[in-house]
């Protein structure tokens, strides 16, 4: 299967084989295209795709060695996204496919990220507790045994990757503003600052309260020497870190278990994707939390971070589950898990 | 078996044509519940009596647009011309649009671009925006002029408003999207993937606060 995606920054084109087996994996980051603004631009980032994701399908299906007759359908997001910008991959997919009388599934970026699992462990089967956190997005989630997603929790407000953005700006470190924490908070202490833990109701998030305080603590102090900021770095990704995996374990183990038990079987599995997973304070300790209790899978950096490999996943889990799209169907800037 | 297509302005158009031969051409009104355009595109070379595999050439029109119908257009484009290997060629939507007047075409081409600017196109010189009030300084008293939308010079420049070819003296975008196509894919050169390109009736809102920043 040939899977594209295109709802952000990212142009990705990849070749993914049943399986799920990843052939191929050609993703080009805008990073440097936005960095001036200090954020992604939608428009910026719609003409990028328009200029680029042909030649990365090209070297896509170059590097896996494919030939168009080898080609048995075409993956795409169909959403969420940024409208322009899905509408590229969305119409260049489906020009495709149809001018190579190809089958078309139209797939959900959300649930991809969920789906990038099975590039590392193709045997995952649901239940699966998934938890998916982006600039975008915060969602905890379960993968149904009928094939569905269920969003059982999501952010109030700000999403986790939002907050990593924000907390960096207020830092005056530069865009994108996760990686940059995740590396100054390396020469921190995660102790050095107790931030506030957010609670929101039930399996939900909220992350503007951490957030405040950050703003706080840098405004009660006349300037940052280079340990301050990296205390305030380490105690603000420990902060959200810590709130993402309370979350996880309530959702695992709900005290008192009920009659049916957790409902995630005898060991439960759990999934964390999205552009936030490839933060190292949070895969170091969500080893630490559930790796004796649950069977952990954070796919390599370059499968949580936006890619196609995962789409192609997806592409093929849906195609099993619903089959391909009957018609030709336009961009869904909305979409949810579905 | 070539396809053309205008997805740039209010009035949208497609034809198949073989040669300098029309098979079939369709023109619509954009509107917020069209179908996708392919499954316009899908009926029209079915009506043209042809298959994917027939195509050996795609044009399409490049602006001055909108984002989203520019957007869809060119990605189609793309999309076909990768997937067969055919040529694949972008076609300014002025001189288009200078192209619906009948007999010969307008010498002028305006196509509004909101917030009191106007997309002007003259024979010989590539497209630029300017503020409307300018349009008087402009215009050539000798002009033919196409508006779109018709009827708007009257607004723009009043006194200039008997230059404006009238609506009963206009083709359907499609019969000027033939002959706009015929000329592209007999004299011009078709474009690497990476060329290709929109021009939008107004540049991005990011692009414009950063250009007057470092001004
Ligand atoms: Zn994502």
């Amino acid at each position: 299967m040939l899977a594209i995606e295109t709802s952000c920054d990212e142009t990705a084109a990849a070749v993914v084989a049943s399986g799920p087996r990843l052939l191929s994996n050609v993703i080009r980051s805008q990073d440097e295209l936005h960095a001036p603004f200090g954020g992604v631009v939608p428009e910026i980032a719609a003409r990028a795709h328009l200029q680029t994701l042909v030649p990365v399908i090209e070297r896509a299906l170059e590097s896996a060695g494919t030939r168009w007759e080898q080609v048995d359908g075409v993956a795409v997001t169909r959403g969420p996204g940024l409208v322009g910008c899905l509408l590229v991959g969305v119409n260049v997919a489906q020009a495709i496919a149809w001018a190579r009388k190809l089958p078309v599934v139209g797939v959900s970026h959300l649930a991809a990220h969920v789906f990038a699992a099975l590039l590392e462990e193709p045997e995952l089967r649901p239940p699966v507790l998934g938890l998916v956190v982006s600039g975008g997005h915060s969602d905890l989630v379960r993968w149904q045994e009928d094939g569905s997603i269920a969003v059982i929790g999501r952010t109030r407000d700000d999403a986790a990757g939002e907050a990593f953005d924000k907390g960096a700006r207020i830092l005056g470190l530069p865009f994108p503003g996760g990686p940059a924490i995740d590396r100054l908070a390396t020469a921190g202490d995660p102790r050095a600052v107790a931030f506030p833990r957010p609670r929101a109701p039930g399996l939900d998030f909220s992350f503007s309260g951490v957030k405040t305080a950050l703003l706080y603590e840098v405004r009660k102090r006349a300037a940052l020497s280079e340990q301050e900021r990296a205390d305030l770095a380490a105690s603000y990704q420990e902060a959200i870190v810590d709130a993402l995996l309370q979350r996880v374990e309530a959702a695992l183990f709900p005290s008192p278990v009920g009659e049916g038990g957790s409902g995630w079987g005898p060991s439960p599995t759990l999934v964390i994707g999205g552009g936030v997973a490839r933060n190292r304070r949070l895969r170091e300790a969500a080893q630490q939390r559930f790796g004796s209790q649950a069977r952990l899978v954070i796919p390599a950096p370059e499968l949580c971070t936006d890619n196609a490999a995962m789409i192609g996943a997806a592409g093929l889990i849906e195609w099993d589950r619903r089959g391909p799209d009957p018609a030709p169907f336009d961009a869904d800037p909305g979409l949810g898990f579905a | 078996m070539r396809l053309a297509i205008d997805t740039s302005g209010a009035d949208q158009a497609m034809v198949v044509l073989d040669g300098r031969r029309l098979l079939a051409a369709e023109d619509w009104v954009r509107s917020r519940d069209d179908p996708p355009v392919l499954t316009r595109l899908d009926a029209l070379v079915k009506r043209a009596g042809g298959r994917p595999d027939d195509l050996d050439g795609v044009a399409a029109a490049r602006g001055p647009g909108s984002f989203t119908g520019l957007r869809v257009g060119l990605s189609l484009a793309a999309g076909l011309a990768y997937a067969r290997h055919i040529p694949l060629h972008l076609v300014d939507s002025l001189p288009i649009l200078a192209r619906r007047a009948t007999g010969e075409p307008a010498t002028i081409a305006l196509r509004d671009a909101g917030r009191a600017e106007v997309y002007a196109w003259r024979d010989g010189e590539p497209p630029r925006r300017m503020p409307t009030d300018e349009l008087a300084g402009w215009l050539p008293s000798s002009a033919r002029v196409m508006v779109e939308p018709a009827g708007r010079l009257a607004i723009w420049s009043s006194g200039h408003a008997h230059l404006e070819i009238p609506a009963a003296q206009r083709r359907p975008l499609s019969a000027a999207l033939l002959d706009s196509a015929i000329w592209t894919f007999e004299s011009q050169k078709p474009l690497r993937y990476d060329e290709v390109q929109a021009l939008y009736v107004q540049p991005a809102a990011a692009e414009e606060r950063r250009r007057k920043a470092s001004s």
